[in-house]
């Protein structure tokens, strides 16, 4: 049965409905970023226990651990299709920050390849790899802290704003232990802290939200 | 000079319908029952009154055994629901 109504009425439905579509968020849409949250911050911590572990002539090899990252991606696929598969819903929000996160991806690994190359190709013999090494966790972090603000202002989530916060202090961080520690292991110590209080945490407080909402 | 609402979108749900898909890339008819409070039966009856006149597009998939249907506003619904909102002002103002 159809229902005549006023004009006013009718204004009020459309402001109504917007604003209801605009306020939603669905459960298991922090997932990713929470998994990526565990699995970094326990890569990392995995990295600076074997600094400690392994023989002093095999410590560059304790670098190894990041390549475990190439299968938690796969992973995150899986679970990204999971939940999209899932997903009542697609906003235009969610294209955004689906695009923030794949331009991060690409900006990471263009970088990383830069800095490699940089590192073993070296053609005028420059001893500037330790500086290189002891930047890499930084400027991850702050591009990191880019893409969390950015995805923080698309969806309106006040916590990923706190989230972006933490990873440029913790990008301050390293900088800082490093010339005043003159040790480049605890960075690793600061990434999982920011891993955890950064992704994690507020993607929890994410999908609380979420379950509340339902 | 008041202008004539459409009268396919003046109807509460409808509009209900055509806001929320207008605000959204597109919905799955569970979040449109969810939002709008509507019966299956009235949402699935608007649906494809929309539908029919081409305001949006109705997309009938499978999630594993379950169907879904999935619901998207078209380019000519987008002209018609900011048509409805300009002529709407005239009545406010």
């Amino acid at each position: 049965m159809e229902t005549k109504f006023t004009e006013q009425q009718s204004l009020a439905v459309i402001n109504e409905m917007i604003d209801r579509a605009r306020n939603n968020i669905q459960k298991g849409n922090a997932n990713s970023l929470i998994f990526h949250g565990y699995v970094v911050a326990l890569v990392a911590i995995a990295n600076f226990v074997l600094i400690y572990i392994l023989p002093a002539e095999h410590i560059n090899k304790s670098f190894n651990v990041w390549w475990l990252m190439i299968f938690s991606n796969i992973i995150d696929y899986f679970i990204k299709r999971k939940t999209d598969s899932s997903k009542i819903v697609r906003t235009q929000i969610d294209g955004i920050i689906s695009y923030i996160w794949k331009g991060f991806a690409i900006s990471i690994s263009i970088f990383l390849i830069v800095l490699f190359s940089m590192c073993i190709f070296n053609p005028y013999n420059v001893q500037y790899n330790w500086i290189f090494c002891a930047l890499i966790t930084p400027l991850i972090m702050i591009m990191t802290a880019m893409a969390e603000f950015c995805m923080a202002k698309a969806c309106r989530f006040k916590p990923f704003y706190w989230g972006a916060i933490y990873f440029w202090a913790g990008a301050l961080l390293c900088v800082l232990s490093y010339i005043i520690l003159g040790r480049g292991d605890v960075q690793f110590l600061i990434l999982a802290a920011c891993m955890i209080a950064g992704f994690v945490i507020p993607g929890h407080i994410l999908n609380k939200k979420a379950e509340q909402n339902v | 000079m008041f202008k004539e609402l459409d009268p396919l979108l003046h109807s509460q749900l409808r509009l209900a319908i055509m806001s929320l898909l207008i605000s959204v890339e597109e919905a799955d008819f569970v979040f449109l029952k969810e939002k709008t409070n509507a019966t299956s039966g009235n949402l699935s009856v608007q649906i494809d009154k929309l539908n029919e006149a081409g305001y949006i597009k109705v997309t009938k998939t499978f999630q594993g055994k379950m169907p879904r249907t999935i619901c998207k506003i078209t380019s000519k619904g987008i002209s018609a629901f900011e048509i409805y909102v300009k002529n709407l002002k005239t009545y406010i103002k």
